[in-house]
């Protein structure tokens, strides 16, 4: 069966096919399920090498734990955004045993044309506003907002409420308004 | 804040939120991809293999054996070829009125029309 007719198949569905030793769905749980993973990580950690570590960590944990998968029980996608989260609430509390120092700026080694410029400066910014807001926040904004997750699923993930979800998306985004209002400059939106 | 200020607030976060879902910063790398892979690959539990039963030392008796359903079918085979030979035996002296005696006798020259009486042309035949 050639690679694109398992698109349609299911995350569990595949997990299973990888337990049984198919390589197909080895390859294409690995392309499914890396940018989501990666993105997450990098959104919440606002660092390329150390979101690739994160990714690469919680799929291996999948890996691990095909074997044991119970089609049906939960769905792959959440619990790998439960996992991921958890590895990346790991890393921020590490990062804040060393010392607030050893916090990485977002990258700034682009070159490129006025408008791509001016389109990292913004996605900087936001970076910078995500990076200084409390990890619960952080995490419910961008599994709300950059990952496009339902309020349901995320409460899964977080193993909290959906009224608690809404409370914190709340919040973090008052706090986001906040935190980019002193970089109206960098946003190249006219000063109001 | 008023509401007109809220609503340009709420409409720029969802503009960079979009801008982040498309921003290539994002995207794994694909050197992470093959990393990824190749753990996948090397932590894959292996097909199983076809079970290969040792020949058994029997050979020919017991793969005859086995192709009939083993010793039960033997046992039942047994039983019906003793049922036929005894058959066969009781029966003769209605088949053949001389019983075996008459089979390989000296009168043995007329035995067909005593099987079947569409042999007796040749009898007649023979006279």
């Amino acid at each position: 069966m050639p690679f694109d007719a398992q698109d349609e198949t299911g995350d569990d569905a595949l997990l299973v096919l990888y337990a049984n030793g198919d390589d197909r769905a080895a390859r294409a749980l690995t392309m499914r399920l890396t940018p989501r993973v990666f993105a997450q990580a990098f959104r919440m950690l606002g660092d390329r090498a150390e979101a690739e570590d994160v990714a690469q960590e919680a799929l291996m944990r999948l890996w691990k734990i095909a074997p044991e998968w119970r089609q049906g029980e939960a769905k792959v996608s959440t619990w790998l955004y439960r996992v991921t989260a958890n590895l990346c609430t790991d890393r921020l509390r590490k990062r804040r045993s060393v010392g607030i120092d050893e916090i990485p700026e977002p990258e700034d080694d682009a070159v490129g044309p006025a408008e791509a410029l001016q389109d990292k400066a913004r996605l900087d910014a936001l970076q910078g506003a995500l990076n200084a807001l409390p990890d619960r926040q952080r995490q419910a904004v961008i599994l709300r907002h950059i990952e496009g997750l339902g309020n349901p699923e995320i409460a899964e993930i977080m193993e909290i409420s959906v009224e608690a979800v809404e409370s914190l998306t709340a919040r973090g985004k008052r706090a986001l308004a906040v935190g980019l209002a002193g970089r109206k400059d960098e946003l190249g939106y006219e000063h109001g | 804040m008023n509401m007109a200020d809220k609503r340009v607030q709420d409409q720029e976060l969802d503009a960079l939120f979009a801008a982040a879902r498309d921003d290539a910063a994002q995207a794994p790398s694909s050197d992470l991809m093959a990393r990824v892979l190749a753990d996948a690959e090397a932590m894959q539990p292996k097909p199983a293999a076809p079970v290969v039963r040792p020949q058994s030392r029997g050979g020919l008796v017991s793969g005859i054996l086995s192709a009939i359903g083993g010793w039960p079918s033997l046992g039942g085979l047994a039983a019906a070829t003793v049922a036929g030979v005894w058959i066969g035996f009781s029966a003769t002296p209605t088949v053949l009125p001389d019983g075996l005696a008459g089979l390989v006798g000296e009168t043995n020259s007329d035995y067909l029309a005593y099987l079947d009486t569409s042999y007796a042309y040749l009898e007649e035949d023979a006279q």
